[in-house]
Order: structure tokens, then C-alpha cells, then sequence
């Protein structure tokens, strides 16, 4: 009986620990299209990035930097790159509407894989951490780095939390989802609020891909196209340009996946945040039309 | 008539004469554009002067909107100019009107329906000289949205709502305010009472271009008016001529 109990807060707790990667990704991925308004599906990509670029920075890759320095260039260079694709791609068809630039999206997907693959090998990679053993309390487990994935990541969620409600950059970008045109008269630069937004949106992916790396080593190139499904179940649950509602979506998606797992089949863990998605798009299919935040 | 310099293309005074001023802050010459192929404005001229408030009405589907677009650069002048205080506007993005003092307070989806007033009004003072200054002469203004300062501005009443849009637009403390159609969808009280705003707002010291189909309730606090039809102005006058005018009543006003 008690351990009956204790399996299921055991559940709870990795399913947790979970949900805070896939918030990470989720928020990121609300952000630009709270803003932009379609979903950039090469979005799994700079999850792939940041991870690569943190193992590659770091005592794994060309031994420069410990991780956590390397992690944070490797955000801020992901930030960067987001920029960059969408200053390439997306802008100059921004006026087109939301269906040329998903597909482009979904293109600009293929080619950063590819780049990366080029660059990197498809080998499996891991990043430098230790092995942990767990710290128990009444009978549930986590590892220290499992803890630090946790707070990580509600760092990060407090602090858009704080971006989005108390400085002006946050409500302009929030103007900026709720009406663009009238943002545009009021004074506000939008073009810019959006280019921001790119830098943070991809910045909270490649985080999301770091604390990816640091829970499921090892990992390939190809780990953030399969899991933006995960990212994308959270999100459109939560209702796509929504970052509150992203988080929500993460701590439900985050318990599914642990809960299929430990009580149906370990094997099938994303196929049950994708068994979400589809109950999200037939049961609250306003979840995929979005809304602002 | 008037104490406009009489430079108008039809010959004599009148309403049928549209007279340009020499000494407007914001000049409008023979502006045209339109969305796509469609041409919708086709030539119009448009003078508001400090402590001015001007009326611009026509039929539905006039351009009277559009024509707000063209001056606050929302949509591109396809022919003619836009002057501020001297300064060419052309070319200039929408958001660069601001700190050269316009203020625009669109017809429909004027307010952040996911903001709260106050964010609301922060957003205007991105260009605002002293925003706490501003913001408490806005609560001034409108009580009403001191009351509801945390409240989503979705769950406003219509009324609210314009005070909101019009509140926001004036943070940055505009040397003119473009207001589409203030009074829209408001009950007849209300109605007086955005004039009466108008008014003020116009007290202060900040001029007013206003697109109206209140005609009569607008003339009342207006100056002088423009009206507008199929996108070229017919009538240019003082409130007062256009109120007796004949021609202006039964086309554009009513019996
Ligand atoms: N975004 C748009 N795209 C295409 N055509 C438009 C657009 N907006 C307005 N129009 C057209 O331009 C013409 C003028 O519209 P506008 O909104 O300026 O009229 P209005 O005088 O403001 O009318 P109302 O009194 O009904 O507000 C109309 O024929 C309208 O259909
Ligand atoms: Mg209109």
C-alpha cells in the first residue's frame, strides 16, 4: 500500500521534473507566436542547438568552459540565431499570413537539422554531469541535478513572469499580441518588440534543449523535432500564445507522460503527449486559435 | 467668411470653396490611396489648426477612416503630403507619429483588450515628457477609469472603452488627436458627454480631428468641418455654415 502511494508520488515528482523542461520549450515557443502569430515548427531546432552548443562549449565538446558558463552562452547565442532565421526567413513573407510561414517554418526546421548534423555528427552526445544518486524523502527520489532542472526552470518562469507584468519591453510585447496595428500607432516600434521576442522565444528554447540534455543523455541532433511534439502539446493546451497557460500545460503534459509511463509502458512516453495533442485538438480545439497575452 | 486664407479651388467663398490655411499644424495636400487596386481617396486637402476642433462626416464608405489611416501613416500615401508643424511626414512609419504629436484613437479595436487600464495607459508613456503628470490629468478626465485602473480593458463598458482609447492617446500630450468616430455605438447620453470630452480635450491645449456621423451633436463643440464623400471633400466650412447650409442638410445631414 505504502508503496503503492509511493510509486505514484514517485510518478508525480519525475513527471514534475519533466514538466520543467517542456515549460521552458512551451513559454518560448507561446512567445513568438503570442506575437507573430503562426507556429515556427523549426522552433525544435534551437532546443537541438542549445544543447549541442553546451556540449560543445564545455568539458565534453572543446573543454573551454565549465557547463553552466557554456550553457548560458549557448542561450544567448540560440537567442541570436532565432534573430537571424527570423530576420532570413520569416520577415520578408511576415505580411503573407500564417500558413506560408509555417511552412516555411517547417522547411527552416529541415535545414537546421541538416546544418547540424553536418556540424555535428549525428552521434549521440552527453553532456558533463555526474552521476547523482538520488535524495530521498518519504519515499520519493530526485538527484540533485534533477532539483536544479526544477529550479531552473522556475527561475525562468518568474522571471518572464516578471519581463511580461513589470517592465515596459514585457508590455509592449504584450501590446504588441493583442493588436499590432494599434501597438504601431501607439507609439510603439513593433518590428523591434518582435526581434526581441525572436531573441527570447529562441533563447527559451535553447535552454529547454539544455535541460533536455541535462535529464535524457544522451541525445541526437534530431531531439527537438521530435520533441516539440511534447512542447506543442503543452502549448496548445495551455492555448497558443498564451505563456501562463503554456506553463499549465507543461505541469499536466509533464504528469501524463510520467503517469503513462510508470503505469502503462515505459516505451511509448512521447506517443502519450501526442495522444494529449489530439484530445486538445478534438475536445478544445479553440487551444490551436490561440490568444493573446 | 472665415479667417482662413482663401486659396481654395473653386472660386469665391463658401462652403464649396475648401480653403487651405497657411498656419495649420497638421496639412493635408491632395492625398490619395486606397487598399490594393482599390483607390479610395482621391485628392484631399486638410488643414487643423492649433485649438481647432475639426469634423470631418460623409456617408458611409466615404473614406472618412481611411483617410485617419493615410494621415497617422498607417496606410501609404499613394499621391499628395502630410505636414506636421512644416515637417514632411511621408514615408515616416506609423510609429514615428507619436513623438511628433499626433495622437490617434482608431474607430473599432482602439484599446489592448489584454491590458489593464493602467497598462493601457503605460503604453502611452513611452513617449510621454512626464507620465505620472499625464496619467493623473487623464484620471482627471475620466474618474471613471480611476476606478477600474486593474481591470482588463476587454471587460470595459463600450463607454469605457472610448474614454480608455482616447485617455491612452492622450498620455504623450499630442499637439493633435485623431479620434474615428468617438461617439459609435454609445447611448445618447454618453453621446454628449464624448463631446463634452472633446471640448475639454481641446481646452487643454491639444487640437482635434474628429470623423463623426453624430452630426449635429459634433457641430455643436466643433470649429469648422470637412465633408467627405465617394473620397474627395464636397464642403469645407465653419460649423456654423454647414449646420444652415442647405445643401450640406439634405444631402449629408437629414431633414
Ligand atoms: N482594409 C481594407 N481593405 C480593403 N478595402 C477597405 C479596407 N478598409 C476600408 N476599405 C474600403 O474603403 C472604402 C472606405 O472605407 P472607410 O472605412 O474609410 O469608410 P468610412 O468613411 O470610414 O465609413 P464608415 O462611416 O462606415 O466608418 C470602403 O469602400 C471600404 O470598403
Ligand atoms: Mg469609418
Amino acid at each position: 500500500m505504502a508503496s503503492a502511494l509511493s510509486q505514484f508520488l514517485q510518478a508525480v515528482a519525475f513527471g514534475l521534473v519533466e514538466a520543467s523542461v517542456i515549460s521552458v520549450g512551451a513559454v518560448g515557443l507561446t512567445l513568438s507566436y503570442g506575437v507573430t502569430r503562426f507556429i515556427n515548427f523549426a522552433y525544435g531546432e534551437f532546443l537541438a542547438y542549445g544543447a549541442f552548443l553546451a556540449f560543445f562549449l564545455s568539458g565534453a565538446g572543446a573543454g573551454v568552459v565549465g557547463l553552466p558558463v557554456a550553457a548560458v552562452v549557448a542561450v544567448l547565442l540560440v537567442g541570436a540565431l532565432g534573430v537571424a532565421v527570423s530576420r532570413v526567413f520569416f520577415r520578408p513573407i511576415s505580411d503573407r499570413g500564417a500558413l506560408p510561414l509555417l511552412i516555411t517554418s517547417i522547411g527552416v526546421a529541415f535545414i537546421l537539422r541538416y546544418l547540424l548534423i553536418a556540424g555535428a555528427s549525428a552521434e549521440a552526445r552527453q553532456l558533463p554531469v555526474p552521476l547523482m544518486r538520488p535524495v530521498e524523502v518519504a519515499g520519493v527520489g530526485l538527484t540533485p541535478l534533477e532539483l536544479g532542472v526544477v529550479a531552473v526552470s522556475v527561475v525562468t518562469m518568474l522571471a518572464i513572469h516578471l519581463l511580461l507584468q513589470r517592465t515596459m519591453l514585457g508590455k509592449t510585447m504584450r501590446a504588441t499580441s493583442g493588436n499590432r496595428s494599434l501597438a504601431e500607432v501607439a507609439g510603439i516600434d513593433t518590428d523591434a518588440v518582435i526581434r526581441k521576442t525572436w531573441f527570447i522565444s529562441a533563447a527559451a528554447g535553447g535552454l529547454a534543449g539544455i535541460l533536455y540534455g541535462v535529464l535524457f543523455a544522451p541525445f541526437r541532433p534530431t531531439f527537438g523535432f521530435g520533441y516539440l511534439i511534447v512542447v506543442f502539446a503543452a502549448t496548445l493546451l495551455g492555448g497558443i500564445g498564451r505563456p501562463y497557460g503554456a506553463m499549465l500545460g507543461a505541469v499536466l503534459i509533464g504528469l501524463m507522460i510520467s503517469l503513462g509511463s510508470t503505469y502503462l509502458s515505459a516505451s511509448y512516453d512521447q506517443a502519450y503527449a501526442f495522444i494529449a495533442l489530439v484530445g486538445v485538438l478534438l475536445l478544445r480545439p479553440e487551444g490551436i486559435r490561440g490568444g493573446e497575452f | 467668411m472665415g479667417d482662413g486664407d482663401s486659396k481654395g479651388r473653386s472660386a469665391g467663398p463658401g462652403i464649396d470653396a475648401i480653403r487651405r490655411y497657411d498656419h495649420a499644424i497638421l496639412s493635408a495636400r491632395d492625398i490619395e490611396t486606397g487598399y490594393g487596386d482599390l483607390q479610395v481617396l482621391f485628392g484631399v486637402d486638410l488643414d487643423v489648426r492649433s485649438d481647432e476642433i475639426v469634423l470631418v462626416f460623409g456617408p458611409n464608405g466615404a473614406g472618412k477612416s481611411t483617410l485617419m489611416r493615410a494621415l497617422v501613416g498607417t496606410l501609404p500615401l499613394w499621391a499628395g503630403t502630410v505636414e506636421m508643424n512644416g515637417d514632411d511626414l511621408s514615408g515616416l512609419e506609423a510609429n514615428e507619429m507619436v513623438p511628433r504629436g499626433i495622437g490617434y484613437v482608431p474607430q473599432t479595436e482602439n484599446v489592448f483588450p489584454n491590458l489593464t487600464v493602467d497598462e493601457n495607459l503605460d503604453i502611452g508613456t513611452i513617449h510621454a515628457a512626464d507620465p505620472e503628470a499625464r496619467r493623473e490629468a487623464m484620471f482627471d478626465l475620466f474618474p471613471r477609469l480611476a476606478d477600474r485602473r486593474d481591470q482588463e480593458a476587454a471587460t470595459l463598458s463600450g463607454g469605457e472603452r472610448q474614454m480608455l482609447a482616447m485617455a491612452r492617446a492622450l498620455m504623450p500630450d499630442p499637439e493633435v488627436l485623431l479620434i474615428d468616430e468617438p461617439s459609435a455605438g454609445l447611448a445618447p447620453q454618453l453621446i454628449e458627454r464624448t463631446f463634452e470630452y472633446v471640448d475639454r480635450v481641446r481646452e487643454s491645449g491639444t487640437a482635434v480631428l474628429m470623423v463623426e456621423q453624430n452630426v449635429k451633436a459634433a457641430l455643436a463643440v466643433a470649429d469648422r468641418g470637412y465633408v467627405l464623400d465617394v473620397g474627395e471633400n464636397r464642403f469645407e466650412g465653419d460649423a456654423d455654415t454647414l449646420r444652415d447650409a442647405e445643401r450640406v442638410r439634405d444631402l449629408y445631414l437629414g431633414k
